[in-house]
């Protein structure tokens, strides 16, 4: 980048805060180029690469579809109807006192299930699987709508979602993880090492 | 080819797509968390989990916004949260001189003391202040893409931006810097 007179010119959207000749003189060095480590880049494209994104939302390969994001009413009501119906068990991996102990190494077996009517393809990704969806696909249940899987997780705090049929859901029964991105829903586990 | 073109390939499967999105906006990226968090481990942590936090969520970017805009406010978020656990420990921010020099390209050797004296003094402003001074006057981000980002309203960015402007001054300032 050519500099010609050591004078930093005022941005555009500049409403008026002048800085010093001596302030400018040090924003303008600070804005000199960055410089990027080979091994850095190497190593963001990489990981990047294992991690597959998630389709476009609204623009699924399945348009016909009409997937909706269930309501905790509904997750609620499968689960009543389920547990009647004799599947047995717990559903929702917080559903309290239903969970199995943790081994010896904090080490708990989770199960994560979602109402989702019509999927074809649900996973669960999260900070335990490196965000890929092809890591962990969930079960159906057979009845169209319920997916449930059981995964082994470290006591602690994760952060996960659902990618069904390529579009990240949030787990409408959970708490939004308090680090949300901007638009990425992310919920929030703990796993309890007791 | 533009950002949203490059989206489309990495959408469509493309990784030498997402390796020049990296490429475009890694050294902005690289700059401003090495400011803010005064330390090039930490920036690096804080770039790379903000590239692979956007490749993962890719499918959420609106082209309405520009790239840079969205990059920035998932990273912004990341350095809060760096300097959310560190305050657990340190309450201050760690000035690595070296780092934070090494940050820009060396341009000549006589400032390189001025550059250190601009380390220490933005290491010295509150986080708040630090964060909306880099975005306003070395990032050159408008206002509302800084309200867009940081969730802070207009007015009270304005404020921390003159704030850190007259502390940064006056910083400099006693330290042989200014004018007078």
């Amino acid at each position: 980048m050519a500099e010609t007179d050591g004078r930093f010119p005022a941005p555009p959207h500049d409403d008026g805060n002048d800085l010093s000749p001596e302030l400018r003189d040090a924003v303008r060095r600070m804005r000199a180029g960055s410089f990027v480590r080979a091994d850095w880049r190497a190593l963001v494209a990489q990981s990047a690469v294992r991690v597959v994104p998630a389709r476009p939302l609204g623009r699924s390969a399945h348009p016909a579809r009409s997937w909706i994001v269930a309501t905790p009413m509904l997750v609620a009501a499968s689960l009543v109807l389920l547990l009647a119906g004799g599947a047995g068990g717990w559903l929702l991996s917080r559903r309290a006192g239903s969970t199995p102990p943790a081994d010896a190494r904090g080490v708990r077996t989770t199960r994560f299930a979602l109402v989702a009517p019509g999927a074809s393809r649900v996973a669960v990704v999260g900070d335990f699987n490196e965000w890929n969806p092809l890591r962990n696909p969930m079960q159906s249940l057979g009845d169209g709508r319920t997916w449930i899987l059981d995964m082994p997780l470290v006591a602690g705090r994760h952060t996960y979602a659902f990618v069904v049929d390529g579009d990240l859901r949030a787990d409408p029964a959970a708490p939004r993880a308090s680090d949300d991105d901007f638009g990425v829903p992310n919920s929030m586990l703990l796993v309890s090492a007791q | 080819m533009d950002d949203v073109d490059l989206v489309r390939l990495v959408l469509e499967g493309d990784g030498r797509a997402f390796t020049t999105l990296v490429d475009r906006h890694a050294p902005a990226c690289l700059r401003y968390a090495t400011r803010m968090l005064g330390s090039r481990d930490d920036a690096e942590d804080a770039a790379q989990e903000t590239f692979l936090r956007a490749h993962r969520a890719i499918a959420m970017y609106d082209p309405r916004t520009p790239l840079r805009t969205w990059l920035f406010a998932i990273l912004i978020n990341r350095c809060r949260t760096t300097l959310l656990h560190r305050s657990r420990r340190l309450r201050r921010v760690v000035i690595d001189n070296g780092a934070v020099t090494q940050a820009v390209q060396p341009s000549d050797d006589l400032a390189l003391q001025l550059r250190e004296d601009i380390a220490r003094a933005l290491a010295g402003l509150d986080s708040d202040q630090r964060e909306a001074f880099l975005l306003k006057h070395v990032e050159q981000l408008s206002y509302d893409e800084m309200a867009t980002i940081t969730g802070v309203g207009v007015s009270a960015l304005k404020m921390r931006v003159k704030r850190a402007c007259t502390r940064l001054q006056g910083i400099l300032k006693e330290n042989g810097h200014g004018g007078d």
